[in-house]
């Protein structure tokens, strides 16, 4: 039988790759994908904690969170395509507006 | 019986999750975060909360990755370009913080010391799902629907190309 310790590791666990993805990657999509897995870590965590509680609130809670989730991946994909009309790629690397490219061209 | 599918969802979801790190292709990354998407309802089912098990194949399993691959296709990107430049510039280092967070993380939960079992709780059928959702949050339910319509009008607003000016008519 798994316990909420189990659902909290697994929690943590997929936590960590979300954060190390959108560390390590460059692809504006790739690290939008990480932070859903992120999103989901906390929402499996919340309906964990919720069902170790004996409360409902966990499952609205998540669902709330999946609520913004959607909204935020369609206004993140939005910008995502209007980087890419901008300069041709996703890679955040190859966008500099403030500051750094300027640096870099001297 | 729930160990065992415990721990092949779990399985599921960390190589989904690995696979959307590693994979060169986005596409090869959004379907590993669709296997990541599934076991994670799969999990849901295993909490008794199978409302939100469907919900999470409807809306992830299918709305956010179908979302995700039409951007993908959309936006044509050139294999040899994402095969020359995967990783950041610094990526050794970055990789190192991202597992500082995960011990920092694993501190926490060791010191917090929590135990007990998972399934304490009423049983979450759809029903008393539906009842807790349409009394208690019945207003920030309604509030999603203005959340909703606030980023479809932002991504539509964001994505269409410019209206022209009524002198460039003239």
């Amino acid at each position: 039988m798994p316990t909420l310790n189990h659902y909290l590791l697994l929690a943590i666990l997929l936590f960590g790759l979300g954060v190390t993805g959108v560390l390590i990657r460059r692809n504006a999509l790739v690290i939008l994908m990480c932070v859903e897995l992120m999103l989901n870590a906390a929402n499996l965590a919340l309906v964990a904690f919720g069902r170790s509680g004996g409360s409902l609130e966990g499952q609205a809670f998540a669902f709330f969170s999946m609520t913004v989730a959607a909204a935020e991946v369609a206004v993140g994909l939005a910008i995502v395509v209007l980087i890419f009309r901008h300069s041709g790629s996703t890679d955040l690397e190859s966008i500099r507006l403030v500051g750094g490219g300027a640096r870099e061209e001297q | 019986m729930e160990g065992i599918l415990f721990v092949l969802l779990s399985v599921l979801a960390l190589g989904g999750g690995l696979w959307v790190l590693l994979r060169r292709s986005p596409v090869d990354s959004a379907l590993g975060l669709l296997t990541t998407m599934v076991a994670i309802a799969g999990h849901y089912m295993l909490l008794d909360a199978p409302f939100l098990a469907a919900v999470q194949l409807i809306v992830y399993g299918g709305a956010v990755i179908i979302l995700f691959l039409f951007v993908i296709m959309l936006l044509n990107l050139r294999q040899d370009r994402l095969r020359a430049r995967r990783l950041a510039a610094g990526r050794w280092v970055y990789a190192l913080a991202g597992v500082a967070v995960l011990f920092c993380l694993a501190g926490i939960f060791l010191a917090g010391g929590t135990s007990g079992a998972v399934d304490a709780g009423p049983s979450g059928t759809v029903e008393a799902f539906g009842e807790a959702l349409f009394r208690r949050w019945v207003y920030p339910f309604e509030l999603t629907s203005v959340l909703l319509l606030a980023a479809l009008v932002g991504a539509v607003a964001l994505t269409r190309h410019a209206a022209p000016k009524a002198e460039d008519k003239a």
